[in-house]
């Protein structure tokens, strides 16, 4: 008897187990990436230089000055 | 407040761009530079005429004469023929046509999302891609308390607290000392020139490079795409007619080094 196929409700109250577990799953790892998105912008507004430079092509994130005390950092425009 | 700097290579260079505060996006600064720069990158990935899987390349491959296009390049497609009418014809985003003929004129956008342009005509993006790539990084950052887009040539400015940056204007022969510097308090800040890379900015007049007495002109303008039409004009058209391209202003340096700011 043990080994007879599971009733149709049975197999529905699994699946439906199965589907909200997944959805937890999905909704803790979103959670966190948020969490880790949140936690690296503020250390990149707290640290004088917050990413480091792997290489010369490297995309390099940085603060500037302080706005308020001066002016504002020049730009500069060349020919490309 | 703290001034947020994101750098990345891009168009064959690198570029800068810079934030303050919260955008209208709500998006903080350091998030809003990711996005900026990633705008930046989309706008090289599709509109590069050097890699032949862009979205231009592919068009230029096309032989139809109306082409299914997306946003970038019909925004692209879109400002050709706006530039030729504002330079008079001097700054032609064509390339496979007689020297003159104007074929910009005929470069448009469809009506069923396309991109249309006569028989045997290629689209060059040059620095009208750059200028459009500012313009709409600037839209991102608009709300920022400052902002700044260094786009290699073309940059963009502006800010809610509407405080003057210095923007600097480099010496064509090399020198470390800007021949000049502008504060911008919003706009669009363009240079074009012939000292860098001798022979690239042809002479839609003649097919041939451009040698007009006139190294590097400057413009200023509300947008990129405006400011880098101004500036190819400027100095395509020599120092008598020069300053006429210019109505927001500018910096013209002579083959002689002299140099001349254009008042708006």
């Amino acid at each position: 008897m043990s080994d007879a196929p599971p009733s149709p409700r049975v197999r529905i109250r699994r699946i439906r187990r199965a589907v909200a577990t997944g959805a937890a799953i999905v909704f803790l790892g979103a959670w966190a990436a948020v969490g880790a998105l949140g936690k690296g912008t503020a250390s990149t507004s707290s640290s004088a230089t917050a990413a480091s430079v792997s290489g010369a092509d490297a995309t390099t994130s940085q603060d500037g000055v302080d706005t308020q005390s001066g002016s504002l950092p020049p730009v500069t425009t060349s020919q490309s | 407040m703290t001034e947020h700097v994101r750098e990345a290579p891009c168009f064959g260079g690198r570029i800068v761009v810079r934030a303050a505060g919260t955008g209208t996006s709500g998006l903080a600064a350091p998030a809003a530079l990711v996005v900026a720069v990633a705008i930046l990158r989309r706008v090289h990935d599709r509109l590069s005429c050097f890699d032949d899987g862009s979205e231009l390349s592919r068009l230029n491959r096309d032989d139809r004469l109306e082409v299914p296009a997306g946003a970038l390049l019909r925004r692209f497609a879109a400002a050709v023929a706006p530039a030729g009418w504002l330079s008079g014809g001097l700054v032609d985003a064509t390339v496979g046509s007689p020297a003159g003929l104007g074929a910009w004129r005929a470069v448009g956008v469809g009506p069923s999302r396309s991109v249309r342009r006569p028989a045997g005509v290629r689209l060059d993006s040059g620095g009208l891609a750059k200028g459009l790539a500012a313009d709409l990084v600037a839209e991102r950052l608009a709300g920022h308390a400052s902002w700044a887009v260094e786009c290699l040539g073309d940059v963009r400015v502006g800010g809610t607290e509407g405080r003057p940056r210095p923007v600097r204007v480099a010496d064509p022969f090399g020198g470390d000392a800007p021949v000049a510097t502008l504060p911008v308090v919003e706009g669009a800040i363009v240079t074009s020139g012939t000292t860098r890379r001798t022979g690239h900015l042809i002479d839609p007049r003649t097919g041939e490079p451009a040698d007009t007495g006139i190294v590097q002109a400057t413009a200023l303008a509300p947008t990129g795409l405006e400011a880098e039409v101004r500036a190819k004009a400027a100095l395509l058209a020599g120092p008598r007619d020069a300053a006429r391209h210019l109505p927001h202003g500018g910096v013209i340096v002579l083959a002689s080094g002299a140099v001349a700011e254009v008042a708006a």
